[in-house]
């Protein structure tokens, strides 16, 4: 087991000095769900957070690197400690799971690899770029260009209808309006809306709304998306639905996902399962093994159990 | 992302929020409204002068006479000069000299009589003596005939002014037919050009009293009318006929020297001419007396009574008036009297325009508080656009052109809305009979609205609308996109 476990902080100053850019050779030679570790690692949170941390595929390519993150909030003379030295990495094309209860810092640690916020000391690095260090222009243009985002409250345009709503970000980025049309209802078709297309946000039930907010996130084929409780405000047959869109739509074109929820049969569809604890990662759960597939006779038995009540 | 695109969000929330849309670009329409007829009283005032001062003279017509001495400053005592300079053949080539001066004639007038078809008479016919080959140069308008020209110099063809046929009356009849001053667009009582003989004399009292046989003939001196010219605006007060001055002068010597033989005098210096007395410059001008003599340092002698400068641009006007003045002459001009006026004005005019600039701030400020308001609003919504990628120059240039629109839509709309204005303070102010600082309503507009002043209001519009709009459109850059889509 020793070669398999790799920590990031390793005392070697040429490794993760610098994450190499991802480019399309590399995804092919790093298959997603092969992976060499073998069930559940349940680390207790006195384990050192460096051995919790490991890369099982070498040839994998981390798309998401951040370091010794801390987060302080300064609110009048008191100090509220958010973050308290995160340490890890995403790779390109996983699956992963920030699960933690209400306050644990989940929400903090997903704004600053968005770069939402400003980290108070320590690093992200996304494909080798420093998020933290980048103006709001730039930032600007690499959301454009990398970033797909769903959030709890959907946040749809109220004004616009669902074509326009997922259109938005191609319009950011100079997509001329019939081309992004087209692709707008090509997503609402995949996600089920095809009738719904030119509905407006309040015209819509919120799994609707949501399926328009992953549309949104995934129209523009980016990277990496971020989903902050994208079910939190949704029943147990709408969360599987959801959450089932989301996994198969980024397994399919490799896409990068992070999802934050205190839920841990949410957390069960990723590869790979952090638990935050007040501001730390508490332990990494790896999570291929017990995984739920996308359709499996497990999310039926969710579905069923939450409706029996 | 696409300028059209950035156009259409714009655009679109212009439309979504319909009443507060409508009232911000209400208040740009009142404002631009208020700054456009403001300007256009001002404007109109000044027209109004324009014309005003136009009916009785050309504005850009300098009259030159020889300046006969000055009030002392100090002493209030009249100072008579020692020589003046005079008013002859070779001034009106210096005249011609000065730069930006459009043509110069030398003038010569003879109050006489003048006797149509042996049947009808005017007495009081103003014979002016001009240059007969510049007349088309100083802009009379020819109504029947044709104006003097170099054919008629030596000549006693005239052309008369458009009040003179009223004057006429019947001499034996003692019913007096015309004798009035024509009022504006009235009919002329009959065409002079034509077939009539015309004819001058001194003798006021020629065909209505009984003929002294004891004394000389009393002389008669033909004369041809080639011209009528159109009326003036506002009616016509004038007696004038024009004819070449040197045969004008011909006219009067060959007069003079009857009337004198037949009252037996002698060759006594009979005074003509026009004095002119300036209170503002304490000069006193004036034109020659007929076989007076006139002192100078050289020979020279004056041989007109005045003459008339015409500028190419009315705003030379006085800048000739000056050189002229240099060079010994007393002048006067309607545009002298034009800036007197425009200058008593000048506060009322400010006042005005300072009246519109304060409403287009308030405009201004309804517009800076709309988009404000509206970042409030949408405050999520920046959020979002942020997160999703939105560039800042974008959602910059997303308020700017929405507070551009409304600046613009609030100008067009303001500049029709003026136009409606403008004819309404014209109709009011000619319907009460207004006559504002001496303008008359029913000639002149109070208020004149030029295409300039559309387009600049305009553009102000626009202008003041990115500007107001500046303030929330930076505002909406600085937005934490992470508060904005916390706030539920
Ligand atoms: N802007 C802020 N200012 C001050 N404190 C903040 C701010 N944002 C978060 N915090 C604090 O940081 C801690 C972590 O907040 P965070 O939102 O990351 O929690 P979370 O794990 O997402 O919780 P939940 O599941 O309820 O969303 C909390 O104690 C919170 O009070
Ligand atoms: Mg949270």
């Amino acid at each position: 087991m020793a070669e398999e476990v790799k920590t990031f902080t390793d005392s070697s100053p040429a490794k993760n000095k610098e994450a190499p850019m991802l480019n399309d050779t590399d995804l092919k030679t790093a298959p997603l769900n092969e992976q060499t570790d073998g069930g559940l690692r349940q680390a207790s949170a006195v384990q050192p957070i460096e051995e919790n941390i490991k890369d099982p595929n070498v040839s994998a390519k981390p798309a998401i690197v951040i370091k010794d993150l801390v987060k302080i909030f300064t609110i009048g003379k008191e100090k509220v400690r958010a973050l308290a030295g995160i340490n890890l990495v995403v790779n390109q094309g996983e699956i992963v799971c920030l699960l933690g209860t209400s306050g644990s810092g989940k929400s903090t640690l997903l704004n600053m690899m968005a770069g939402l916020e400003k980290p108070t000391k320590g690093t992200v690095t996304i494909y080798g770029e420093r998020i933290d260090k980048m103006s709001e222009r730039k930032l600007a243009m690499f959301r454009q260009k990398n970033m797909g985002f769903v959030f709890q409250s959907y946040n749809l345009l109220p004004n616009f209808t669902a074509i326009d709503n997922v259109g938005m970000p191609l319009a950011f980025s100079g997509v001329k309006r019939k081309v992004r049309d087209k692709r707008a209802k090509e997503m609402l078709k995949l996600c089920g809306l095809g009738k719904r297309m030119r509905h407006k946000p309040t015209q819509m039930s919120g799994g609707q709304q949501q399926r328009v907010g992953i549309a949104r996130a995934f129209v523009g084929k980016p990277k990496i998306v971020f989903a902050d409780e994208p079910t939190g405000n949704l029943d147990t047959r709408t969360t599987i639905e959801v959450m089932e869109m989301m996994v198969s739509m980024s397994r399919e074109n490799h896409q990068t996902l992070v999802i934050v929820t205190h839920d841990t049969e949410i957390a069960a569809y990723a590869d790979k399962i952090y638990h935050i604890i007040d501001g730390v990662i508490s332990s990494v759960e790896d999570n291929t093994h017990k995984q739920i597939g996308v359709g499996s006779e497990e999310a039926a038995e969710i579905i069923r159990a939450a409706e029996s009540v | 992302m696409r300028k059209t695109d950035v156009l259409r969000f714009a655009g679109g929330n212009f439309l979504r929020r319909k009443a507060r849309s409508a009232l911000t670009v209400l208040g740009v329409i009142i404002g631009t409204a208020a700054v456009v007829i403001m300007l256009s009283i001002g404007i109109g005032m000044n027209k109004g002068f324009e014309d005003q001062i136009n009916s009785y003279g050309n504005i850009k017509e300098i009259n030159v006479c020889e300046r006969y001495g000055t009030i002392n400053e100090e002493t209030g005592e009249w100072e008579q000069n020692e020589s003046r300079a005079p008013l002859d053949d070779i001034t009106l080539a210096d005249l011609r000299a000065i730069e930006g001066v459009e043509a110069v004639t030398p003038k010569s007038q003879y109050w006489g009589v003048m006797i149509k078809d042996n049947k009808e008479k005017a007495s009081n016919a103003q014979i002016v003596g001009i240059d007969a080959a510049s007349m088309e140069d100083f802009g009379y308008e020819i109504l029947y005939g044709r104006l003097l020209n170099e054919s008629d110099i030596g000549t006693n063809n005239f052309v008369m002014c458009f009040n003179m046929p009223f004057y006429f009356y019947e001499m034996r009849g003692g019913e007096e037919v015309y004798w009035h001053d024509s009022v504006e667009g009235e009919e002329l009582p009959f065409n002079p050009v034509g077939d009539y003989r015309y004819q001058f004399t001194w003798y006021w009292n020629y065909g209505t009293g009984a003929v002294d046989t004891t004394r000389p003939r009393i002389k008669l001196v033909d004369g041809k009318c080639v011209g009528i010219l159109a009326q003036k605006k506002g009616g016509d007060y004038s007696q004038e006929i024009y004819m070449d001055v040197k045969s004008v002068q011909e006219l009067q010597k060959t007069l003079q020297a009857n009337q004198d033989k037949y009252y037996g005098r002698g060759d006594e210096p009979s005074y003509g001419g026009v004095v002119v007395i300036k209170s503002d410059r304490a000069v006193i001008g004036g034109g020659i007396s007929i076989g007076g003599s006139t002192t100078s340092d050289t020979d020279r002698k004056s041989i007109y009574d005045n003459i008339t400068v015409l500028a190419k641009d009315p705003k030379k006007v006085q800048d000739i008036e000056k050189q002229i003045q240099e060079m010994g002459y007393e002048t006067n001009s309607s545009m002298e009297w034009l800036t007197q006026l425009q200058e008593q004005t000048k506060f009322l005019r400010s006042i005005l325009g300072a009246i519109g600039v304060v409403a287009f701030f308030v405009a201004a400020i309804s517009i800076a508080n709309t988009m404000v308001m509206s970042i409030y609003e949408r405050t999520r919504e920046i959020g979002i656009m942020k997160v999703l990628g939105c560039k800042l120059s974008d959602i910059r240039g997303m308020f700017l052109i929405e507070a551009a629109i409304i600046g613009f839509t609030g100008g067009v709309l303001g500049v029709i809305f003026s136009y409606g204005m403008s004819a309404l303070v014209n109709m009011l102010a000619g319907k009460g009979g207004m006559s504002m600082m001496g303008i008359d309503a029913a000639t002149s507009n109070l208020s004149v609205i030029p295409l300039w002043l559309d387009i600049a209001a305009l553009i102000l519009a626009t202008a003041v609308g990115v500007l107001a709009g500046l303030y929330p459109a930076i505002r909406a850059t600085r937005l934490s996109a992470l508060e904005a889509i916390k706030n539920e």
